[in-house]
């Protein structure tokens, strides 16, 4: 068929179409505007006919209403499929239109959300709007397109990824796209990120109950936990706040309580945001029983200033007994005397304060316990006070029995400690010869209010001892003492001249005088002390026992008297009653006259300063023994010791003493001699000579043998018969020089026509060269060589100092003997060699004295390259008095002379 | 002629003193007598010093003489320096040096004469004073239980004469983990676990001066008496009567050197701490008797040798905890 064909067979298929419609005549006829047959769910279309009247329409079927007009509209809840039926009926007829409902189209969807901000941790719904709503849709993805990196969706909502850092995305804006999947619809929406504020406080503790000591540990958290903005908060107590405090986060129970007082009460703590009231937590806290711990701290004795550790030491044991690992600072420390012990309020160190104990108490939470501590406070020293010096050195105290002795205590008190009393405690011991005690106690002393009564005599040794000791600690170790020996004895003690004066008395023969003071012969001291007494001497028979304790008799308040006589002697024990042998015993004592070395007053009477005393005042200080044979008794044992002479013509004077002992004696400041023996069997020993008007020390043998026939004249002894015997021991110390000048005695005085200077020239350079020659063959230098040295030694030996220029006057000491007597005799022929020589009598080696032996030790310091402060000292000890040298001589008379005066 | 004559006579006495002032410049010029030597001579021993210290106790002087040569030297003035015037201070005056020493230390003395600033003498102060110069622990040695805490007696400062300033210590252990010190000025010292450490005390004065204590920390005794129990938790008795006896060890070398009648006489027991509650009037005999009126009684006893009443052999924490 061609092309022709086919166009004219459509031509007429259309012609017959028309012409059958055509045909029928005109006939109402409805349809859809758009003459369709379908309409979508909601949907509107407008039905038309082909008539101008009026016209009805109505839904005969399906769900579907239509207007007057002829709009159709869908129901939107009508089926998919199913169908509506419209008849439109005019004058003309009526229609039918049958439509098959479809789903409806989707136009457009609208994204939204409900919020335009985000914050981290929100979740922002995204909702997508359908149009028309009743629309079906697949489904819609939705994007973040802006801001993906650090916001997502999830299940439909937009939120701020875990990942992201708040505070870099606040500010940013965030875009969701949405997206239909069928028809690719899309909507966006734009939201801002902000700050997420803490929306909600949690406080939190690690326990849920406190007890006693412990620390409950708060914590307060936020949500979100990543909230940002002001997120500070005040946490209170708002209940129990009396008992339990806050320190920052740590929640304790209040110190001081009881347990009762908080056992069981309820702390509630609330955390509150500053920022915002409404937001806050609270939690409660249960106070409960604390556990069991036991302190343990040894006492502690603290001897002030002598403990090594001071401090406490305690340990702290839980209820199981097992040691905490506690350090001395995790326990508080309390005084209950701080004027005892002072303690560190945390660490336990201990400052002793003053004698005495007190408590520590040593807590730990709520344990606590409490050790005593003592604190013995020792004082520095003790000491008898009140006592001269002299007793307090010799440790001797002598002392009448029948008289009651207090002692004064010097107690020198610990100078960091303090200290308020002071118990001593007193020992009595009473010691034998060799210092062995052989009794003691009550027996030999008892003591009342501080009183002694000695029930024996002999040497009874006191002891005073601190008592420092607490609460029955031993503190012997830590105590100081003192002790003296009392010599008790049966007789009196002198305390005035008036006892003194008393004691001349015969009936005291036997008996001892002990000096407890200073006496001075003042009228105010010494009532009675008138014309009549003054210078008096006080005399003393029999045997005598004077213990001065090293007191002073002062007379230097006595005024000058007119002429008193050249025999006035102070103290005179020279007449010894009817009995042939008689005991003195002499020591301790000083007397002080108004003389000085050229016998004038030095006294504290102002009108007789300055003017002559020696006959105005007493001669002699002490005199002891006799001159004539004539029968009565003389002294046969004599102790003088440690006695000390000044201001009298002459100090002491010893006569036909037999069996004598003089030791330590100091005379000094005397017109003429300060000592002078005469006629004497008596040891020296230890005599210091000060300066005086004359000799220091004056012997007067008279005992020698006659060169010429051989005869012995001695006065000494017992039978006035035996040769008198000075034996020296110890030293002599001479500082009897006078710096240039002379006394007047020694300025008149010549010896069988020489001066002094003259003597003493001869003796020395004699001297020398006899001992040069035995130096020489002990040496093996040369005689010369040796007479060199020995006279520059004994230039710097005898001469003041080393000085050249100075001349032979300047000697100061001198060993000399009396002219007057035969031995001097060797000196003035010519025919000896040295004055030196051994003394023909040579009956006694104790009368030894080497010179040579000092400038043999002298010369030995020089050779072996000594200094001249090496042997300069021989300057004042010149006499070492050695006994057993084969080189001595004897020496009638011992004379230390004064530096003399050159003429 | 006249007026020539007047202006002469007013203008010669200006003419005169010139001259006579220049002359007086070149006699003095002429016979200025230069300084040519300058020694310093102790005045004690009039030796003269050379170069090495002079010892000068704190607080005390000392005096030189300043020795100018020639003695008629026209300006015997000198000039005095000293390196450290914190060290000793000086005055002179007409030719004697009069140094005070100040602080303990060295410092040189420098004189100089004014007339010639070459010439010089210089000596050296040493100033004395009662410093340390060495440390000794009474023992080398001691033992230590873990966990306890001791105070070591510190070292005593030689010479004795130590002056109290001078006396600061510093406390060290060689190994902290094992003893603790828990004081650093003091001899307190924490044993923390077996083993040995050095304890060190040094000298705050001079850290070259120090003694050392070696501590031992062992769980074993080693007295000749001592109390069978080494655990760190007190010793609980539940009895209210309780012998020490009981738990009284002796070392070998004691138990030879004692019969077994005679070991008990040998050491005491003391009660260390005040606790009401504990009646010790029968300790003589070991016997402890607690009031079993308390629950828990704590106390410490200690071991105490009779030949040395002052030093502690050992040392019990004692717990009465009644069932």
């Amino acid at each position: 068929m061609n092309k022709t064909m086919k166009s004219l067979l459509l031509v007429l298929t259309f012609m017959l179409i028309v012409l059958i419609t055509g045909c029928n005549g005109p006939k109402l006829e409805l349809k859809t505007e758009n003459n369709s047959n379908k309409i979508a769910q909601g949907e509107s279309v407008q039905l038309v006919v082909n008539e101008t009247g009026d016209v009805t329409y109505e839904v005969t079927k399906g769900s579907a209403v239509v207007n007057a007009t002829g709009l159709l509209t869908c129901s939107e809840e009508a089926e998919v499929g199913s169908r509506i039926e419209v008849v439109a009926t005019s004058e003309t007829g009526t229609a039918k239109l049958t439509l098959s409902v479809e789903q409806a189209k989707l136009k457009s969807i609208e994204l939204s959300c409900d919020s335009t901000e985000i914050k981290k941790g929100q979740k922002v719904v995204l909702t997508t709007t359908l149009n028309p709503a009743y629309a079906k849709v697949e489904g819609v993805t939705y994007t973040v397109t802006k801001g993906s990196e650090f916001a997502e969706v999830v299940d439909g909502k937009l939120q701020i990824k875990e990942s992201a850092n708040q505070a870099e995305i606040i500010g940013k804006t965030i875009e969701v796209t949405a997206t239909t999947l069928e028809t690719g619809l899309t909507d966006k929406v734009e939201l801002t990120v902000v700050e997420a504020l803490v929306e909600e406080l949690i406080l939190a503790s690690d326990a849920e109950t406190l007890s006693y000591g412990k620390v409950v540990n708060l914590n307060v958290s936020y949500i979100p936990v990543f909230a940002g903005g002001n997120k500070e908060y005040s946490l209170t107590i708002v209940e129990g706040l009396e008992i339990a405090e806050l320190n920052g986060l740590e929640l304790r129970v209040k110190e001081g309580l009881t347990e009762a007082e908080i056992v069981g009460h309820v702390i509630r703590v609330k955390a509150v945001l500053n920022e915002n009231a409404q937001i806050y937590d609270e939690i409660e806290i249960r106070v409960v029983e604390a556990e069991q711990i036991n302190i343990v701290v040894s006492d502690k004795t603290f001897v002030a200033g002598e403990n090594a550790t001071e401090a406490l030491l305690p340990e702290a044991y839980d209820a199981n007994f097992n040691l905490m690992d506690l350090d001395a600072t995790d326990f508080t420390y309390t005084s209950s005397n701080e004027n005892v012990v002072k303690v560190g309020a945390n660490d336990g160190k201990l400052t002793p304060v003053g004698h005495g104990s007190a408590q520590i108490t040593v807590s730990y939470r709520n344990s606590s316990t409490t050790c005593e501590v003592f604190v013995i406070v020792v004082p520095e020293a003790i000491e008898f006070s009140g006592l001269s010096t002299h007793v307090l050195t010799s440790r001797r105290y002598y002392y009448a029995k029948h008289e009651t002795l207090s002692f004064a205590l010097d107690i020198t008190p610990n100078e960091n400690y303090a200290r308020n009393d002071q118990n001593v405690q007193y020992k009595f011991e009473l010691l034998n010869e060799a210092g062995e005690v052989v009794n003691s106690g009550a027996e030999v002393a008892t003591i009342s209010e501080g009183a002694i009564t000695f029930h024996t005599v002999g040497s009874v040794r006191v002891t005073v001892t601190t008592d420092s000791s607490l609460n029955g600690k031993n503190t012997a170790s830590h105590e100081k003492s003192t002790s003296i020996v009392v010599n008790v004895n049966e007789g009196i003690n002198i305390r005035t001249l008036q006892d003194l004066m008393a004691y001349t008395d015969y009936s005291y023969r036997g008996k001892a005088a002990n000096f407890i003071n200073t006496i001075k012969l003042d009228a105010e001291n010494n009532p009675g002390l008138d014309d009549a007494l003054r210078y008096k001497t006080l005399e003393f028979e029999g045997d005598r026992y004077m213990y001065g304790n090293g007191y002073v008799i002062d007379l230097l308040d006595l005024p000058l008297s007119g002429s008193v006589g050249n025999s006035n002697d102070f103290l005179r024990f020279l007449v010894f009653g009817s009995e042939n042998t008689h005991t003195l015993e002499l020591r301790d004592l000083e007397i002080i006259g108004v003389c000085d070395i050229d016998g004038l007053y030095v006294g504290n009477n102002a009108a007789d300063k300055g003017k002559e005393a020696v006959d105005g005042s007493y001669k002699r200080g002490i005199r002891i023994g006799r001159v004539q044979q004539d029968g009565m008794g003389i002294c046969t044992d004599l102790d003088v010791i440690n006695v000390k002479v000044s201001g009298f013509n002459v100090g002491l004077r010893f006569e036909h003493v037999v069996d004598g002992y003089a030791s330590d004696i100091n005379v000094s400041q005397c017109a003429s001699n300060g000592m002078e023996l005469n006629q004497n069997i008596i040891t020296l020993n230890n005599i210091t000579v000060g300066q005086v008007g004359a000799f220091a020390i004056e012997m007067t043998p008279d005992d020698m043998i006659k060169e010429a026939d051989g005869t012995i004249h001695g006065t000494s002894g017992l039978g006035f018969n035996e040769a008198p015997r000075t034996t020296l021991t110890g030293y002599i110390k001479s500082t009897n020089y006078n710096n240039g000048k002379s006394t007047k005695y020694m300025e008149s005085l010549q010896l069988s026509g020489y001066t002094i200077p003259e003597i003493l020239m001869m003796i020395v350079s004699q001297k020398i060269q006899y001992v040069a020659q035995e130096a020489a063959s002990q040496t093996g230098m040369t005689v010369e060589q040796c007479q060199g040295y020995l006279a520059d030694i004994a230039y710097r030996c005898l001469f003041k100092d080393a000085d050249p220029s100075q001349s032979l006057m300047n000697f100061f000491l001198l060993v000399f003997i009396d002219p007057t007597e035969e031995v001097f005799a060797g000196f003035t022929d010519g025919n000896k060699n040295s004055i030196f020589g051994t003394y023909e009598s040579g009956e006694e080696d104790g009368n030894v004295i080497s010179i040579d032996k000092v400038l043999m030790d002298a010369a030995t310091t020089v050779i072996n390259g000594g200094t001249y402060d090496e042997y300069k000292n021989y300057k004042y000890v010149l006499m070492d008095l050695d006994l057993t040298s084969a080189m001595g001589f004897n020496l009638g008379e011992v004379l230390v002379v004064n530096e003399y005066y050159n003429k | 002629m006249k007026k020539v004559v007047i202006i002469l006579l007013l203008v010669l006495p200006f003419i005169l003193i010139y001259f006579i002032s220049v002359t007086g410049r070149i006699l003095e010029k002429y016979s200025h007598i230069y300084v040519e030597s300058l020694k310093i001579q102790d005045l004690e021993d009039n030796d003269i010093i050379p170069n090495k210290p002079n010892e000068i106790r704190v607080g005390n002087s000392k005096q030189f003489k300043i020795v100018i040569g020639p003695e008629l030297a026209s300006n015997p003035s000198v000039l005095i320096s000293c390196y450290n015037n914190d060290i000793c201070s000086y005055t002179e005056e007409n030719g004697i040096l009069t140094v005070t020493a100040l602080k303990y230390g060295q410092t040189t003395i420098i004189v100089s004469s004014v007339d010639r600033t070459n010439i010089t003498a210089s000596f050296i102060v040493k100033v004395i004073d009662d410093v340390p110069t060495g440390l000794q622990f009474a023992q080398k040695e001691m033992t230590a239980m873990p966990g306890k805490t001791y105070d070591i007696t510190p070292p005593s400062f030689i010479p004795s004469t130590t002056k109290e300033q001078f006396k600061g210590l510093v406390w060290e252990s060689s190994d902290e983990e094992i003893v603790k010190i828990v004081d650093a000025n003091g001899g307190r010292i924490k044993a923390l676990k077996e083993g040995e450490a050095i304890i060190t005390a040094k000298s705050t004065f001079n850290s070259e001066i120090f003694a050392t204590i070696k501590v031992n920390v062992t769980n074993q005794k080693f007295t000749d008496v001592y109390f069978d129990y080494y655990d760190t938790s007190a010793y609980v008795v539940n009895d209210k009567e309780f012998n020490l006896y009981s738990i009284i060890k002796y070392s070998d070398n004691f138990m030879n050197q004692y019969p077994e009648e005679e070991r008990t006489n040998q050491y005491f027991f003391k009660l260390e701490t005040n606790v009401s509650g504990v009646d010790v009037s029968k300790l003589s005999d070991g016997l402890i008797v607690f009031d079993d009126s308390k629950s828990v009684i704590l106390i410490k006893i200690g071991i105490y040798m009779v030949s040395d009443p002052d030093s502690q052999v050992d040392l019990i924490t004692i717990v009465f905890n009644k069932k």
